[in-house]
C-alpha cells in the first residue's frame, strides 16, 4: 500500500517535472519565434485558420442565443424590481467577464484540443518526430510554438467575436421586445463597461488559450508507440483542460475583484 | 486546392483586423465616453456634512454636470473637505469669488452646485480651494453680490416648497367639500327635508317619542284598570273574613271540614301507610325481575345470534339444493297452512 503512494508520487513528480521542463522550452522556443522566419509561420496560419476561423459559426451562434436569452430575462424581471437599468452590468458581467471567455474556451477545447492532441499523438506513433529531429527539426519550435500562438491569438479573437455577436444578438432581440435606440443602447453599456472588464475578459482567454495549447500538445507528445494510446491521451487532454481553464477562471476572477 | 487553405492568410487576416478593428472601436466610443481624452481639473471646498456627499457625486451648473466628486473627507477642523474635478469643457466657468452649494435634490438627495463668481477674469487655478456657502466665506461673497446665486435655484427651491405644499392643498380642499356637505345636509335637515341621512334620523326620533308617548299612554290605562280590579279583590276578600258565620270560620273552626279531617285517630295515616308498604313490595319483585331479565340478556342474545346463523345456514343450504340439477323441481311446493289462531286484530271491524 505505502508502496504504491509512493509510486504514484513519484510518478505525479516526475510527470510535473516533465511538464515544467515542456513550458520552459515551449517559452523558450516561442522567444526565437519571431526572429526566425520559418516554415512555422504557416503553421501557425493554418491553426488560426482551423481554430479561429472555422470555430466563428459556433461561436456566434451561441453568443447569439447566450445574449438572447439575457435579455429576454433582463427585461422580464429586472424592471419588476424597479433595476431594469441593471440589464447593462448583467450583459457585461455575464457575456463580456465571464461566460464569454470560459464558453470559447469549451468550444476550442472541444474542436482544437482533441485535434491537435490526435494529431501530435498520430505522428508520434508514425515516427514523424522522429523523423524532424534526425533532419534538424527542434519539433517544439516546429509544432508546439504555431499551435500554442494559433490557440492563444484565436482564443483572444473568437473572445472577441463572443462580445460582438452576444452584444448585438441582446440589442437585435431586445428591440423586439422593447423597442430602443442603438445609440441609447450603446451608450448604455459604454456607461458601465470598463478597461477593467476589457482587461479581465482578454486575460482570461489568453491563459485559457495557452492553458488549452499547451496541455493538447502535451498529451500528444504523451503517446508512446501504440494508435490505441491516442484516443486515451486525447481524452486526457480534453479533461486536463477543462479542469485547469475553470481553476485558472476562478484565480483570475479573484484577481480582478482584489 | 480548397479555397479556405489557399487563401488561408487572406483569411485569417481579415479574421484578425476585424476584431482588432472592433476592439479599437469598442476603446475609442468608452475613451469618448468616459473623457479619457479630455483633461480634468481639481478643486476643494469645504461643507458641513457628508450626507448625500459621494465620490462619483456630479458637480452641477444650471443643471449640467460639469465635473464629479473625487472624495469626501474630514479636515483638521471636522468639517467635510470635498475634492471634485471641472471636466475641461467647463473650466472656464471657475472664476474667482465662485463659491460651492450643497443643496437637497429630489426626496432625499444632495446636490453640489457650483455658483460662478461675477467677474471676468481668468479661471482661478487648479488645486484652489473654492469656498461653500455652508460657511461665512462664502456667504459673505454671496451677500455682497460677488457670486451668480442664480434665479433658477431659488425658484427651484420655492418650486419644491410649492411642490411638497400643493398636496396640503388637495387635502384641505377635500376637506373643505366634506364640510360644506355636511352644512349642506344638516340645513336640508332643518328645513324638513327627509331626503338626506340626517333629516331621515330625525324623522326617525320623532316617530319613535311619538311612539314611546302612545305606549306610555296605553300602559297607564291597563294599569289603572290593573289595580282597580285588585281594589276590588281585596275588598272582597275582606268582607270574606269579616264575616263570622262565613266560609273560611267555618273551615278553620273546632268542628270545620279540615279539623274533622285531621283528627280521625290516625285511620287516614294508616290506610296511606298501607298502600305505600304495598308498593315498595311491588317495587321490590320489579327490580328483581329486571335484574333476572338483565342477567338473562346475553344468554337470549347468543341463542338469537345462533338462531340467525342457522337461518343464514339453512338458506345456504336451500340455494345449494335450488342449484343441484338432481333435485330441480324434485321438492315438491309445500302449502302453506294457515295459523288456526287468529288475533283479535285478525277480525274484521
Amino acid at each position: 500500500m505505502v508502496a504504491r503512494i509512493g509510486h504514484w508520487v513519484n510518478g505525479k513528480i516526475r510527470d510535473s517535472v516533465y511538464a515544467a521542463g515542456y513550458f520552459y522550452e515551449t517559452i523558450k522556443a516561442l522567444l526565437l519565434f519571431f526572429r526566425r522566419r520559418q516554415v512555422g509561420y504557416k503553421v501557425l496560419t493554418m491553426q488560426m485558420l482551423f481554430t479561429g476561423v472555422e470555430a466563428l459559426g459556433v461561436i456566434s451562434l451561441l453568443s447569439l442565443s447566450l445574449g438572447a436569452v439575457i435579455i429576454i430575462e433582463g427585461l422580464i424581471l429586472l424592471p419588476q424590481f424597479g433595476q431594469g437599468d441593471l440589464i447593462y452590468t448583467i450583459l457585461i458581467t455575464i457575456i463580456t467577464r465571464e461566460l464569454g471567455p470560459i464558453l470559447t474556451a469549451f468550444i476550442i477545447i472541444a474542436r482544437s484540443g482533441t485535434a491537435i492532441s490526435t494529431e501530435i499523438g498520430n505522428m508520434v506513433v508514425s515516427h514523424e518526430i522522429e523523423a524532424y529531429v534526425s533532419f534538424g527539426i527542434n519539433p517544439i519550435s516546429y509544432l508546439v510554438v504555431p499551435r500554442f500562438l494559433g490557440v492563444t491569438f484565436s482564443m483572444v479573437l473568437l473572445n472577441l467575436y463572443f462580445n460582438i455577436f452576444g452584444l448585438i444578438g441582446s440589442y437585435l432581440l431586445g428591440t423586439l421586445m422593447q423597442p430602443i435606440g442603438f445609440s441609447e443602447y450603446l451608450n448604455g453599456l459604454l456607461s458601465v463597461l470598463t478597461t477593467a472588464d476589457i482587461i479581465s475578459s482578454l486575460g482570461k482567454s489568453a491563459v485559457f488559450g495557452m492553458i488549452i495549447s499547451l496541455v493538447s500538445t502535451y498529451y500528444g507528445f504523451k503517446v508512446e508507440r501504440a494508435t490505441t494510446e491516442v484516443p486515451q491521451k486525447a481524452i486526457k487532454a480534453v479533461g486536463h483542460s477543462i479542469v485547469l481553464c475553470i481553476l485558472a477562471n476562478v484565480v483570475l476572477t479573484l484577481f480582478y475583484y482584489l | 486546392m480548397r479555397f479556405r487553405i489557399r487563401y488561408a492568410d487572406q483569411i485569417v487576416g481579415v479574421f484578425v483586423v476585424l476584431a482588432i478593428a472592433f476592439l479599437l472601436f469598442i476603446l475609442i466610443l468608452m475613451g469618448s465616453k468616459q473623457r479619457w481624452f479630455t483633461e480634468d481639473y481639481f478643486f476643494s471646498t469645504t461643507v458641513r456634512t457628508a450626507k448625500g456627499v459621494a465620490s462619483g457625486m456630479a458637480i452641477t451648473l444650471s443643471g449640467i454636470e460639469i465635473g464629479k466628486v473625487e472624495d469626501v473627507k474630514l479636515d483638521e477642523n471636522n468639517n467635510v473637505k470635498v475634492d471634485f474635478l471641472i471636466f475641461e469643457s467647463y473650466y472656464d466657468r471657475v472664476k474667482k469669488n465662485s463659491v460651492m452649494q450643497l443643496t437637497a435634490s429630489g426626496i432625499v438627495g444632495k446636490a453640489l452646485i457650483l455658483h460662478p463668481g461675477i467677474n471676468n477674469g481668468d479661471p482661478i487655478p487648479p488645486n484652489t480651494h473654492i469656498p461653500s456657502l455652508d460657511f461665512a466665506e462664502g456667504q459673505k461673497l454671496a451677500e455682497k453680490g460677488l457670486v451668480t446665486i442664480s434665479q433658477t435655484h431659488r425658484s427651484e427651491r420655492i418650486l419644491r416648497i410649492l411642490e411638497a405644499v400643493e398636496p396640503v392643498m388637495e387635502n384641505l380642499q377635500v376637506s373643505l367639500v366634506t364640510v360644506n356637505e355636511i352644512l349642506v345636509t344638516l340645513r336640508d335637515a332643518l328645513e324638513g327635508d327627509e331626503s338626506r341621512a340626517l333629516g331621515k334620523l330625525i324623522k326617525n326620533i320623532d316617530d319613535t317619542v311619538v311612539t314611546i308617548d302612545k305606549s306610555l299612554s296605553d300602559t297607564t290605562g291597563n294599569a289603572n284598570t290593573l289595580i282597580n280590579n285588585i281594589d276590588e279583590v281585596v275588598k272582597n276578600l275582606e268582607e270574606l273574613t269579616a264575616d263570622p258565620e262565613g266560609l273560611v270560620p267555618e273551615l278553620l273552626g273546632n268542628k270545620g271540614s279540615i279539623a274533622k279531617i285531621l283528627d280521625d285517630d290516625e285511620v287516614l295515616f294508616e290506610e296511606i301507610h298501607t298502600i305505600l308498604v304495598e308498593l315498595r313490595k311491588t317495587a321490590e319483585q320489579a327490580r328483581e325481575f329486571s335484574t333476572y331479565i338483565n342477567s338473562t340478556q346475553p344468554q337470549v342474545s347468543g341463542i338469537l345470534e345462533e338462531g340467525r346463523q342457522t337461518l343464514d345456514k339453512t338458506k345456504d343450504v336451500l340455494e345449494g339444493l335450488r342449484n343441484n340439477p338432481l333435485l330441480r323441481g324434485g321438492i315438491p311446493e309445500e302449502r302453506e297452512q294457515p295459523s288456526t289462531f287468529e288475533s283479535y286484530r285478525d277480525e274484521d271491524f
